[in-house]
């Protein structure tokens, strides 16, 4: 709130009454110097007015936040019952409607302050003189300002500035709307006419009523008398529409003064008499600005307002002048004038200075308004009693004691040059940098008021907020908290299955299914061995005979034989390695089992659609790429899914080696035992007998080399299960005990956590947005006070 | 019944009088086991142990040169073959009693060795057929009072086993809770005799595939151990249980390749028509060329056998010098108050100083060659029972 300098105080300083003394040479001086320190406030006020436009703002967004989130059905009770114990309701708009107040207190200072004139308002009953004053200040004609005797001739407001050039008006045009809703509302309003003419159309032909005649009765026998001259107006207006119809278009029209009158002057006695229809330009006129010379003017920045109609019978005319008083005047002359017998301070005076009270705000009343009693052409006898009956009833016996009063003939200028203008510009000068300090201050106190209302409208929703958000935490500490128990749900899952898979390798110690493959992969074996070796019994002897004898010894053929019996025999028992792919493929998906026991969906297979994840291979791949895409990835679970998905178990590279030595024997040639020679295990004559003694030689080498590997593999019955146990124990730790294992999976359930609690946080996040919008309108609000305190620090 | 039944305990007792050592061995295991093929490579290798020797061993009595003869054809047959099934070798359908004598050729001297064979299956009260329980009565007295218990055990059946249901199989094809039984009932008459020396062989037969110092191209004779202890720990653990008194008591494990010159080619573990969930086991063998028996591990039998008759002469030596000292004349009626083993070494000791004697009455050639050959079997017995195991031999 911006400061005004300061000014004695100067109470109760007489105004004179009589002419001001001699020239004041410093007194435009003085007055512009007021109007430049009033515009400085200009920029500091509307910021504060935009402070206040934006703390509004501000409560609204804060109120439909709370709304917002008081309402949501998945809003827990325990914060629903907070917040409707707040009342936050009720409480927001009680401090909103002060900040309109102060918003509105700061729009009066704003005008005030912006202002580039010195604004005197004049104000009266009609035909007390108030067109004859604004004649004499301004310089002003009839055609301008009109005046007349019997009806009242003066229609629209007009403000009227001296200027050193310009010699204009500028019209202010209502449209119908603005028409409608400011002349035609109020009027309905006040007869209690239901519905309002949206159109030129409608309104030309709206059904008022007829009003009664002077002494009949009225149809509304509640009704006061002064609904009749309403319902009149309205069909004087309805009656005059053509006239100006034409004018309602909105917008500035400029004109020269000349041409001003049919927009400012009721109609005359004769034109209401005509045969003719009546112009009332005047109602499409919504505003008068006049720029003119005043003839005795000092002052170059003065503007004088006519302010007609209060305490007239005019339907909203009251409040439209008690607005218009506060944002455009710093003082008001109220003419009063004895009229016929009427000298004296009645009851319409009263009211309107009761206006007048309510106008000024914080100006005082004294500083506010200035009686002027226009004592032009009044009997002396009435003056004097009008006088004192303002001495009496106004100023309780003492001159001037609430209310200067200054006489003047108000259709003499130099008159009311020398015996109001000038004193008041006196007046003016000297008081109005108290008076704007006055409204200032007294601004500042009121919206200051609001602004503690705000403040404790703030301190008690935090106060259930912080209540709310303690019982409640947050999404991220769901999260946390969520993505622990996952990792040992996971644990578990891995553990379990681990410890069966330990069982399998240690204590069942065979499995049924690798028994049965080996056999049957022997079974198979054995079948090529008794069926000929691969080629036949006959086939073979005949080719063996044939080799012995080109050969001449059965050492080549029985040593080939024996070696491609061996390769066959151990290519055969690759039979087993499907059972291996069955396993190692059921130990991925069990795994991947567990893993998609604990994810939700985030492993569901994406072809499909499936939650079930699928095979195994499959789904730890699809998981190893959400590890890889992951923001942040997750490398130490990624690699050990990889190398879970990299385990081989096969006869070739796992079994074979063990048991390769049982295929020894089908070799020509082997190592005594004892004494480490080696030892021909056959030679046959390279002859028919030969020949078949070779064969069940080989034979039964190769039934007992497969009886062998059998039987071997049998006694490793135990080692697929170990591999796939240690492969999963290796896994488990891994992805459970590893130093990145927590990190990890709290990264992984922030990625996928619509995956995997889908839903979840959907909801809480939007929960959470909704309570975060409520935070942050708070927090909004507390930096906006925040902001001012320091300022104001 | 062909020969001698097991009664002839006193028959042997009898036979004892005219010098000659009846040395009572019993043989415990189910049908087919082996015990046949044992006996038969007990007197093969025997034969082969004393050749250049004034002694013979050789089959006695009909009935035993018939039943090995048959037996060792059956088995050339499956050798000629070039492979054979254990199933074909003939199992005993009867009891029987083996008599074996190390004969020095002089009438009275020598040491018949008495092995009763009997159906495996009468072990089992399940599987024994009714109307013998008087000839398993026999059979158990004949047992009780032999100092020396064979337990012939068939190895392929512990090596072969290598599934879970195959090692469900193995107590019931070896009849081990029966073989159990009886060793416990064995024991417990030896602890009423605490000072004669006991010998419990066990016995693995058919070990030809598990060990490589006889043809086989592969030692697996330390998971053929193993095996045994795993099987028989009962067994052997009952010893130090059913007889605590006996102060020289020996389990001594003898593994005989009982054929020497085959392999296992395969095994086969069949399921019991009859009974579900059981197995048979039928083991499929190869010869290996040139298909020359040679039976190895009997050799450690004999050695046990001959170490236990030292120490029971021994005994008899220490205890008659004792008597003689205090009541010389009353000797032989202790002994023949104290049957069985003791009383047969008795009678072994009382023939040869008998023969002494008559060698130095008579001086005749003919007195003084026997009384030579009964030195000679001593000595060989003393120096069998000298020798030293082979690496085969474990004794617990």
């Amino acid at each position: 709130m911006p400061d005004v300098p300061a000014t004695p105080d100067t109470p109760d300083r007489p105004v004179s009454t009589a002419a001001s003394p001699g020239p004041d040479d410093d007194l435009p001086a003085r007055i512009d110097a007021i109007l430049a320190r009033r515009h400085a406030l200009v920029a500091p006020v509307r910021a504060e007015l935009e402070w206040w436009q934006r703390v509004d703002a501000q409560l609204s967004g804060l109120a439909a936040a709370v709304a917002v989130l008081r309402d949501h059905p998945s809003t827990p009770d325990e914060l629903r019952a907070g917040l409707g114990a707040f009342g936050l309701d009720g409480r927001v708009d009680e401090v909103r409607s002060g900040v309109a107040e102060a918003t509105r207190l700061l729009r009066v200072l704003s005008a005030r302050f912006a202002r580039g004139t010195i604004t005197v308002g004049v104000s009266g009953k009609a035909r007390v003189g108030k067109s004859t004053l604004l004649q004499s200040i301004s310089g002003l004609a009839d055609d301008q300002i009109p005046t007349g005797k019997g009806l009242p001739v003066t229609a629209v407001r007009s403000r009227i500035r001296h200027s050193e050039t310009a010699e204009r008006a500028t019209l202010s045009l209502h449209t119908f709307e603005t028409f409608a809703a400011e002349v035609l509302a109020p009027h309905h309003a006040q007869l209690g006419l239901p519905g309002l003419p949206t159109s030129l159309e409608e309104f030309a032909q709206w059904p008022y009523p007829v009003p009664a005649a002077p002494g009949e009765q009225s149809t509304d026998p509640a009704a006061p008398p002064s609904h009749a001259t309403l319902v009149k107006r309205l069909r004087d207006m309805q009656a005059a529409l053509p006239s100006y119809a034409g004018d309602l278009v909105g917008g500035d029209r400029e004109l020269h003064l000349d041409e001003l009158r049919p927009y400012v002057a009721y109609p005359t006695n004769a034109e209401l008499g005509g045969a003719g229809g009546v112009s009332r330009r005047y109602l499409a006129v919504r505003d008068l600005r006049i720029e003119t010379r005043f003839p005795h003017n000092r002052v170059q920045r003065l503007a004088v307002v006519d302010l007609p109609g209060l305490g007239e019978v005019a339907a909203g005319a009251d409040a439209h002048h008690v607005e218009g008083l506060q944002n455009e005047v710093d003082v008001v002359l109220l003419v009063k004038r004895a009229m016929g017998d009427e000298a004296y301070w009645g009851e319409a005076d009263a009211r309107t200075l009761d206006l007048l009270d309510i106008a000024r705000g914080f100006v005082a009343k004294r500083d506010f308004v200035l009686l002027v009693l226009n004592q032009g052409g009044v009997d002396p006898a009435m003056a004097t009693t009008l006088r004192d009956d303002v001495t009496r009833e106004v100023n309780m016996g003492r001159p001037d004691r609430f209310f200067r009063v200054v006489e003047t003939d108000a259709a003499d200028p130099d008159d009311v040059h020398r015996r109001v203008l000038a004193p008041v510009l006196d007046h003016l000068a000297e008081r109005l940098p108290e008076m704007d300090a006055e409204v200032l201050e007294a601004t500042r106190a009121q919206t200051q008021v609001v602004v503690d209302r705000v403040d404790v409208l703030v301190g008690d929703l935090s106060r259930v907020l912080a209540t709310v958000r303690a019982a409640t935490g947050s999404a991220a500490e769901d999260l946390d908290r969520r993505a622990r128990r996952l990792r040992q749900d996971v644990a578990a899952g891995l553990q379990e299955l681990v410890a069966r898979l330990r069982e399998q390798a240690r204590d069942a110690a065979e499995d049924p299914e690798y028994v049965a493959t080996v056999e049957a992969a022997y079974a198979a074996t054995r079948e090529w061995i008794t069926s000929g070796l691969g080629v036949g019994e006959e086939a073979w002897r005949d080719e063996g005979l044939r080799r012995m004898r080109v050969d001449s010894f059965s050492g080549g053929y029985a040593g080939e034989e024996l070696n491609r019996v061996r390769v066959e025999i151990s290519d055969s028992f690759e039979r087993i390695d499907a059972f291996f792919a069955d396993r190692v493929e059921k130990l991925w998906t069990d795994v991947a089992g567990v893993l998609g026991a604990e994810l939700g969906g985030l492993l569901a297979d994406p072809r499909t659609g499936a939650t079930d994840p699928g095979t195994g291979h499959d789904a730890l791949d699809r998981f190893a790429d959400l590890l890889d895409a992951a923001q942040p990835p997750c490398p130490r679970l990624r690699r050990a899914v990889r190398t879970l998905r990299g385990i081989r178990l096969d006869y070739r590279s796992q079994l074979h080696p063990r048991v390769r030595s049982e295929l020894d024997g089908l070799a020509l040639e082997l190592p005594d035992p004892q004494t480490g020679q080696l030892r021909t295990q056959i030679t046959v004559a390279a002859t028919a007998a030969g020949a078949e003694e070779l064969y069940r030689f080989v034979l039964r080498m190769a039934e007992q080399a497969a009886y062998l590997t059998q039987k071997a593999l049998l006694r490793e019955a135990v080692t697929p299960a170990l591999v796939l146990h240690a492969a999963a124990e290796q896994f488990e730790d891994t992805v459970i005990r590893s130093g990145e294992s927590e990190v990890e999976f709290r990264r992984l359930a922030d990625a996928y956590k619509n995956d995997i609690w889908p839903g979840v946080y959907r909801e809480m996040d939007a929960a959470n947005a909704r309570f975060t919008a409520v935070t942050r309108a708070r927090d909004l609000l507390v930096a906006t006070l925040g902001a001012r305190k320091e300022e104001q620090s | 019944m062909t020969n001698q039944a097991p009664a002839a305990a006193a028959g042997a007792a009898a036979a004892g009088e005219d010098g000659r050592l009846v040395y009572r061995i019993g043989m415990v295991g189910p049908s087919r086991v082996g015990k046949t093929s044992l006996i038969t490579a007990l007197l093969h290798d025997g034969q082969r142990l004393l050749e250049g020797t004034p002694i013979s061993m050789k089959a006695v009595g009909t009935a035993t040169q018939k039943r090995l003869s048959q037996h060792r054809r059956e088995l050339d047959g499956s050798l000629l073959a070039g492979e054979f099934d254990a199933g074909a070798l003939g199992g005993s359908q009867d009891q029987f009693t083996f008599h074996l004598m190390l004969d020095t050729g002089v009438p009275g001297t020598g040491i018949e060795l008495q092995l009763l064979d009997y159906p495996g299956g009468w072990l089992d009260p399940h599987t024994r057929p009714a109307g013998v329980d008087a000839q398993w009565e026999e059979c158990e007295r004949f047992l009780e009072q032999c100092s020396v218990l064979v337990v012939p055990v068939d190895a392929a059946v512990l090596m072969e086993a290598t599934t879970a249901s195959h090692l469900r199989a193995v107590p019931t094809v070896l009849g081990t809770p029966q073989v159990t039984d009886v060793v416990r009932s064995w024991l417990k008459r030896r602890n009423e005799r605490p000072d004669e020396p006991a010998l419990l062989l066990l016995c693995p037969v058919k070990c030809e595939s598990y060990f490589d110092d006889n043809g086989g191209r592969r030692d697996q004779s330390a998971t053929l151990l193993q095996w045994v202890r795993k099987v028989y720990r009962q067994v052997v653990e009952l010893v130090p249980n059913e007889a605590p008194d006996v102060r020289n008591m020996r389990v001594v494990y003898c593994p005989v390749d009982t054929i020497g010159c085959v392999e296992i080619l395969r095994a086969d573990w069949l399921p019991e028509p009859d009974e579900p969930g059981a197995l048979t086991f039928v083991a499929h063998y190869g010869v290996r060329p040139p298909g020359e028996r040679s039976v190895k591990g009997t050799e450690d039998i004999m050695i046990a056998l001959c170490r236990q008759l030292v120490a029971g002469r021994q005994k008899v030596e220490e205890r008659e010098a004792g008597l003689r000292r205090e009541q010389a004349d009353t000797a032989q009626t202790f002994a023949e108050r104290d049957e069985g083993f003791f009383r047969n070494i008795w009678y072994l000791v009382s023939g040869e100083r008998r023969l002494r004697a008559d060698a130095a009455r008579s001086s005749r050639e003919e007195a003084i060659q026997a009384a030579e050959r009964a030195r000679a079997l001593t000595g060989i017995v003393e120096s069998l029972a000298r020798r030293v195991h082979s690496d085969r031999v474990h004794q617990w």
